[in-house]
């Protein structure tokens, strides 16, 4: 697994890119990535899993964790470029009622 | 010792000659990676491809996950085996774990309108497969999940 995150101080903006499989041996790497950029206030917070082959509960259950962490902050939470069998996951759980989730209209991605 | 891409090797020539493989992994995260790309193989062998296959990947992810966390409690030295037979009707997926005293009956339904952190791997699992049956209660607290993905039939195949 790959992470690359970037942070806009000026913009109050982190975007964190993921490429890999999201599972629950990997999503503890993303917590680490994720608190590393973490700030008070109302910072955007950007993951672009455009890279994310494979999700499941385990890390469905990070993203929540982090969504809350993010929220308790004061900040929001934006999940980007999710491919089709990511984005079947968070619909198979209802999940798409909690998160602001964006998903490029390209082939291999959810509408 | 072989490693795990000696392993797929090892396991696709096997393939030519029939299709199942059984192996024991240890209760150990980071080898379900692994068992997703020996999954990922064995259902090649039978032209189960795309989101079917994404199907299988999840719910034996889901299946060891909930072994590696609940059962064993993050102890690799526990090891679990994984029976997997494939064949033109569908893919039969069979884990066998020791977890005395589970009582699937016991298992919550999540509360989808909920956010939550966990407990929707089972709801997960039998969502995805067409038949999911837990098989326990054996002396020695040896518990088998089992897991069916039925193939598409054409329609020659189809029963009249």
């Amino acid at each position: 697994m790959k992470i690359e995150p970037t942070v806009n101080e000026s913009n109050r903006q982190a975007t964190i890119k993921i490429a890999g499989e999201l599972d629950v041996h990997q999503s503890k790497m993303l917590k680490a990535a994720a608190f590393d950029v973490f700030r008070d206030g109302p910072w955007t917070y950007i993951f672009d899993m455009a890279q994310v082959t494979y999700l499941d509960s385990s890390g469905l259950g990070m993203l929540v964790f982090l969504q809350k962490e993010i929220v308790k902050r004061g900040g929001e939470l934006q999940i980007i470029n999710l491919k089709d069998t990511v984005y079947k996951v968070f619909e198979l759980t209802k999940l798409t009622n909690f998160f602001k989730l964006s998903v490029a209209a390209t082939p291999g991605h959810a509408p | 010792m072989n490693t795990p891409r000696d392993i797929e090797t090892l396991l696709q020539q096997q393939l030519q000659h029939g299709m199942r493989m059984q192996i024991r992994i240890p209760g150990n995260p980071r080898y379900l990676a692994f068992v997703r790309r020996l999954v990922g193989t064995l259902s090649a062998a039978v032209n189960l491809t795309g989101h079917p296959l994404d199907d299988l990947k999840l719910a034996i992810t889901e299946a060891c996950t909930n072994v590696i966390k609940h059962a064993y409690k993050y102890d690799a030295r526990k090891t679990l085996a994984l029976l997997v037979n494939a064949s033109e009707h569908g893919i039969v997926m069979t884990l066998r774990y020791e977890d005395p005293g589970f009582e699937p009956d016991k298992i919550p339904q999540p509360d989808l309108s909920q956010l939550r952190e966990g407990g929707l791997g089972v709801f997960i699992i039998r969502h995805v497969m067409d038949d999911v049956a837990y098989f326990c209660g054996s002396p020695s607290g040896t518990v088998e999940l089992r897991m069916i993905k039925f193939l598409p039939c054409t329609p020659a195949e189809r029963p009249t």
